[in-house]
């Protein structure tokens, strides 16, 4: 038997593959990009325990967000407050496990978790004028631009899924705001037929 | 549609959340509890009309339970704040 | 040749005379103009019969000109797009549209049921009632005729084509209607820096401004409408939704709008939402829905011809037609002779302006002077005519409304009636404010105090424009200064010229001639009479008339009607109209249509489907789907030739004698993890894990509060205070939620991070007796031993080149591996364990056969526990630890669950050949036509391929004690039954060798 070499697959990777080859529509006021594979690790510990935050500082150079819906980034990593006690960190892929098991080594001897959950969630990134429209056919929260900008992450009920919804300045600023939308992995799919349908009057666009 | 304030993520709409139940003290220690007593807790409760104090969970959002007290006849929310803590006054929020 | 002989020279602010629309009405194709409704259109084209009415079949016309119309309702558009329903006098005019007329057979000329008029006698208020209560049965022989006669347009019977969106929102001050009120009201607060929406269900704004001839600072109204629009487009802080209809109050500022998007355009872009739901949350909001003119009962005021007189002026200035070419006038308020003087510039003959009220009014004694005929304390009493108005009955009335003196005949084909208005409060009451009825204008308007949200203009009684105007300003700016923007300048209304407006007194009716209906409630053919009937039998509350009368019900919900029905109730019982007070009004303002609501939210849209990582595999492979909690899992594998029973029974026996491979991602899984974590699942589940070793798992079993059992599943320990528990696919939700419960509310001193992992893991469970030597295939690295890996132990190791983690556990009672993978390499790993297959005879295996494996070894699941079982009727209360306390326990002491009599967990085995009956019921005989006690239930079954015969699972009353005991398994609803034997639940290797080995 050929021992295979193993490849992570994207419940979406058909739909990508497919819109590679279909014609640009010029008109698209909304686009929704593929992105890579990242790693996710659920940090938990207590936002009044300073070894525990120091000990996230040490090994990933970053300070947690103890604000609701408000994101922290450093070099190689960012963290998504998600509760008083539960962040989101996302980093590169493949690095999800390392990054745990790092942060379990630091956490020794603390009331705190860090568990790599890198495939519960399936990203993708919204971009073009109309992205916030698309978020508020679907998110009952105020995600205009003026309540919700660049920095900010939210987890809210978002068409037929609840989805982790991050706003992002695009690089070189100036190039508007991105939404990257973590879903989850079972549901990404059905999450995506509603995408389409709630994209429809923006004339929601793949770019692969 | 209600909009319930979650003491940690700020007003959300009632689709994020559960109502778990009214907000009852469940018996420190059930084994020392008469028959009465416990099937007091487990099954009777008060349906006022008027201000109720009652337990959400904000399911769709940071997976926290808080006490919401709610006037069932107007859906005039007096206050949420973590269980067991004390109700932040209206001059300290 | 321009066929609209009823339009005028000139005129018409709202269409556009260089943009012919021609449109299709019935048979006939009629042209009218870009800007025109259909309703306006029709009136152009001279077409006067637009209905029949809903119960009389009797003839009906145009009434008003906007949401309020109860007659003219129209099917428009074809096919799968045809909308039954809809109001002319909204539905604008495009090229090509289709409008036909309902209610009506053989054609909307000469339609039969209008026999019904004449046998009106025959359908009194109350007719389902008296007809039906005291022999039903008739209502099989009456429904399918009732339902032909009585009724409004049919639906399409295809699916929708459309596209419908929704939208979300946010603001700080929604402001409902852009008349003048709204416009002022709009203006300050997006000045003042405020985030405004404005809704106007019109495709225009300016509201009463669009419908008469006004100056606003120096300018025509609908000029300052226009700018005024144009000024709040500029503002980025304010969104001006036209066509827009807000429907619906709700709690804490939830607002519920419906946008019309295409429906006035002939071929709307194929991205574009045919409607759009929005659904806004305000911090405040400004109602400035103005008010609806009501009519006059006299007898036959349903003729066509007879309309509303603000109608009749509105569909003159806006868009140049005039209803009739002789009127009779009649109006008890000074609205009617700026009126009469238009229509009379324009062109049509004023028979006469009639006035019911006993006095002069000082615009009344005016138009005297100019010589209008009016007609002075006098009334219209009838209409003459059949499908259209040919004279008007005209007599002198007294200071309370009887008529008094000789009637006169006055030919004419239009009667223009005005009662007076009725603030449209029905945001307002929506939104709990609570109504005053006010004497001067006979009309209930807003009571301001305490109410949550403020009325300006004309929805508040102030029927000036320049009232209007200041009132909007005023609400505006009192609005913008409550939400905390400090320059919230309250500007000067400007001049206008307008009409007077006078008092309109109470005048609801004349009292009819015999025979003669007078009509309160177009749309339902109610009339005086229904009232008075209702009176008399007592059905004399508001909520009382509205049902058996059917007032103020169907599409328009009584917008013209209600009031004048409530007043002749007041008067009947001889009480003030305050008093008998209002039905309740509730969303929606309008209708809507169902689709705008569901806004694409149906199939996979609305009900999300939960894909494991390999599902496209056993899509591929002909998986046959269930739903499990949200997830699709494969029942079973379909091939071509093959019964179904049969594929089942091979996936039973490839577990039983090579090895089977199920996906059971669908498993909830929980990281639970702390130094308390042991004491809390200690506490949480019956049996002990605080002794449990590291690497190894334990099933166990949790109850709820009141003893019944609520979820189990295998808990790992990884570490000493780190813990992998696995629940029920169903109750994955509901043990987290709980669990979060138990240490957020109960014992919040408990140090435990509760951690839902479900999404993270893609998990194939190996079983058979081939699973070991597999499994050794699969990850050499891995010490698969019975002594390094026992029942109960897990390893952690490389799996087809992917970190794994294997648990050791059986459900189906044989060898038995879980194979855990970070899902996104679930289908490489799923793909290395078929090809290691091959070699060891591997069938893949659903949930039919899982079921079938569970069976034969006598596990219980939620069909066993349900809600109600408790561990000891499922015969497992051995597990429960006596040393320490858990969740439910303190009520398995409780009276009725230890009493005698519960039902308990037994296996039945039915004999050779026959089968046990679904849902089948269990008795002590297999009668099936006489009832007998039931002794149980059947909760699983299954077709055992391992032991040739049907065997289930079943609660007994007391059958841990009747094991042995022969019982009948009845299905009275199939007609089946079946002898079965009761057995202990194991049916198969009860000492559990097979699975240890």
């Amino acid at each position: 038997m050929d021992d295979p070499v193993p490849r992570p697959r994207s419940p979406l990777a058909d739909l990508f593959l497919a819109a590679q080859s279909a014609p640009p529509d010029d008109a698209a006021q909304v686009f929704v990009q593929s992105v890579p594979f990242v790693g996710q690790v659920a940090v938990r510990g207590r936002p009044d325990d300073p070894d525990f935050l120091n000990a996230v500082r040490r090994v990933a150079g970053i300070d947690l967000p103890l604000a609701a819906g408000v994101v922290a980034e450093a070099e190689a990593c960012r963290a998504i407050w998600l509760g008083p006690d539960h962040w989101m960190m996302v980093t590169v892929e493949g690095h999800g496990p390392v990054l745990a098991a790092d942060l379990r080594e630091a956490f020794a001897g603390l009331f705190a978790a860090a568990i790599d959950v890198s495939g519960a969630r399936m990203r993708s990134r919204l971009i073009g004028p109309a992205a916030a429209d698309v978020l508020a056919s679907g998110c009952r929260m105020d995600v205009t631009p003026a309540n919700f900008g660049a920095g900010h992450a939210i987890q809210s009920p978002l068409g037929n899924v609840t989805a982790i919804i991050h706003c992002l300045s695009l690089e070189p600023p100036g190039d508007g705001l991105a939404y990257d939308l973590y879903i989850p992995r079972s549901q990404v799919l059905s999450f995506w037929r509603w995408l389409e349908h709630a994209g429809r009057p923006y004339r929601l666009s793949v770019r692969a | 549609m209600l909009l319930i304030s979650c003491p940690w993520c700020g007003p959300r709409d009632e689709t994020e959340f559960v109502y778990g139940e009214a907000a009852v003290e469940r018996p420190a220690d059930p084994a020392s509890t008469t028959d009465a007593e416990w099937t007091d807790y487990l099954y009777f409760r008060d349906n006022p009309k008027g201000e109720h104090k009652e337990l959400w969970f904000h399911r769709s959002g940071c997976h926290r339970w808080f006490v919401l007290e709610r006037n069932t006849v107007t859906h005039a929310i007096a206050g949420a704040y973590p269980p067991k803590a004390r109700p932040v006054t209206e001059d300290e929020a | 040749m321009n066929r609209q002989v009823w339009r005028t020279e000139a005129g018409g602010s709202g269409i556009d005379r260089g943009e012919p629309r021609s449109f299709t009405f019935n048979q006939w194709r009629l042209e009218g103009y870009a800007g025109d409704t259909v309703a306006s259109a029709l009136m152009a084209n001279g077409v006067r019969l637009v209905g029949r009415s809903f119960k009389y079949h009797r003839p009906r016309g145009v009434f008003g000109i906007g949401a309020e119309e109860p007659n003219a309702l129209l099917q428009i558009g074809t096919g799968a797009r045809r909308e039954p329903n809809t109001r002319a006098t909204v539905q604008e005019l495009y090229q090509d549209l289709l409008a036909q007329t309902q209610n009506h057979w053989p054609s909307l000329q000469f339609d039969l049921g209008s026999l019904v008029n004449a046998a009106g006698a025959l359908f009194p208020a109350g007719f389902y009632y008296k007809t039906f209560v005291t022999n039903p049965k008739r209502w099989l022989w009456y429904e399918k005729h009732i339902r032909r006669m009585a009724g409004l347009g049919p639906p399409p019977s295809e699916p929708d084509p459309d596209h419908y969106a929704h939208s979300n929102a946010h603001c700080d001050l929604l402001i409902a209607g852009a008349g003048p009120a709204g416009l002022a009201a709009a203006l300050v607060a997006g000045n003042a820096g405020a985030r405004v929406i404005l809704a106007d269900e019109n495709p225009a704004l300016g509201g009463q401004l669009l419908l008469a001839p006004q100056q606003v600072d120096g300018q025509p109204g609908q000029e300052w409408a226009a700018a005024a629009h144009a000024r709040l487009a500029a503002m980025p802080n304010v969104r001006v939704l036209t066509r827009t209809t807000v429907s619906g109050v709700y709690e804490h500022g939830h607002f519920a709008l419906v946008e019309r998007c295409t429906d006035h355009l002939a071929e709307p872009a194929p991205h574009l939402p045919r409607q759009r739901f929005w659904t806004v949350r305000a911090r405040d909001a400004v109602f400035a829905t103005g008010a609806i003119e009501r009519p006059i009962a006299f007898a036959n005021n349903d003729r066509p011809g007879v309309l509303l007189l603000s109608a009749v002026r509105g569909y003159l200035e806006r868009y140049g037609v005039l209803a009739g070419r002789t009127a009779v006038l009649f109006a008890n308020n000074d609205s009617v002779y700026n009126t009469a003087r238009e229509l009379a510039a324009a062109g049509m003959r004023i028979e006469a302006v009639v006035d019911p009220r006993p006095f002069v009014s000082e615009a009344a004694a005016q138009a005297k002077a100019d010589r209008l005929h009016v007609l002075s304390g006098h009334a219209v009493v009838g209409a003459r005519g059949w499908r259209s108005v040919r004279a008007a009955e005209v007599a002198p009335i007294d200071a309370n409304g009887k008529v008094k003196g000789v009637t006169s005949v006055l030919a004419c084909d239009l009667i223009g009636v005005s009662g007076g208005w009725n603030p449209a409060v029905h945001l307002h009451a929506q939104s709990r404010g609570s109504l005053a009825f006010r004497v001067d204008l006979a009309a209930f308007v807003p009571q301001s105090a305490g109410a949550p949200y403020q009325s300006a203009g004309a929805a508040a009684g102030v029927y000036d424009l320049a009232g209007c105007l200041q009132q909007g300003y005023a609400a505006g700016a009192v609005a913008t200064r409550a939400l905390g923007f400090e320059q919230a300048d309250e500007p000067l209304a400007p001049p206008v010229i307008s009409d007077p407006v006078g008092n309109a007194p109470a005048f609801w009716g004349v009292q009819a001639s015999r025979g003669a209906r007078c009509f309160l409630d177009l749309q339902n053919d109610v009339t005086t009479k229904d009232v008075s009937l209702a009176h008399r039998e007592n059905y004399v509350s508001v909520e009382h008339l509205k049902r058996y009368t059917t007032l103020g019900m169907g599409t328009d919900q009584g917008k013209t009607s209600n009031v004048a029905g409530l007043a002749l109730m007041a008067s009947k019982r001889r009480q003030p109209l305050p008093t008998v007070g209002t039905t309740t009004f509730r969303p929606p303002y309008t209708p809507f249509t169902f689709n705008a609501m569901a806004g694409g939210r149906w199939r996979e849209v609305g009900h999300p489907v939960r894909r494991t990582a390999v599902h496209d595999w056993h899509a591929a492979n002909g998986a046959v789907w269930t739903d499990a909690a949200g997830w699709a899992r494969p029942m079973y594998y379909e091939t071509e030739g093959q019964a179904p029973q049969q594929r089942i029974d091979e996936e039973v026996l490839a577990v039983r004698q090579t090895v089977g491979v199920v996906d059971v991602s669908t498993l909830g899984k929980l990281d639970i993890q702390g130094p308390d974590a042991p004491e809390f699942l200690d506490r949480v589940y019956v049996n002990r894990f605080s002794n449990l070793k590291v690497g190894r798992g334990r099933y166990g079993v949790m109850l709820r509060e009141d003893g019944r059992v609520f979820d189990d599943g295998v808990t790992m320990r990884l570490g000493p205070d780190h813990f992998h528990m696995t629940t029920t696919t169903n109750h994955a939700g509901a043990v987290f939620q709980f669990l979060e419960y138990l240490l957020q509310v109960v014992w919040p001193e408990l140090r435990v991070f509760v951690t839902p992992v479900t999404e993270q893991w893609f998990a194939a469970a190996l079983s058979g007796p081939n699973a070991r030597a597999m499994l050794a295939d699969l990850a050499p690295e891995v010490d698969v031993s019975n002594e390094a890996l026992p029942m109960m132990g897990m390893a952690e190791g490389i799996v087809g080149g992917v970190p794994a983690r294997i648990f050791r556990l059986s459900f189906s009672g044989e060898i038995a591996y879980e194979i855990n993978v970070d899902a996104d390499y679930g289908l490489s790993l799923w793909n290395v364990i078929l090809a290691a297959g091959v070699a060891h005879d591997l069938k893949v295996y659903g949930t039919e056969a899982m079921g079938t494996l569970r069976i034969e070894k006598g596990h219980f699941t939620h069909a066993e526990a349900d809600g109600r079982v408790t561990l000891g009727d499922l015969g497992l209360d051995t597990m429960i630890s006596p040393a320490k306390d858990c969740i439910g326990k303190r009520s398995l002491s409780l009276p009725d669950l230890v009493a005698p009599g519960r039902k308990q967990m037994v296996g039945l085995i039915a004999e050779e050949g026959s089968h046990i009956p679904v849902g089948a019921q269990l008795g002590l005989n297999d009668d099936l036509e006489t009832p007998q006690e039931s002794q149980g239930h059947v909760t699983s079954h299954a077709y055992s391929a391992t032991l040739g015969r049907h065997i289930a699972l079943a609660l007994v009353r007391d059958g841990l004690a009747r094991h042995g005991e022969r019982l009948y398994a009845v299905s009275p609803v199939m007609g089946e039954r079946a002898a079965v034997e009761v057995v202990a639940p194991c049916f198969y290797d009860p000492e559990g060798g097979r699975q240890r080995g």
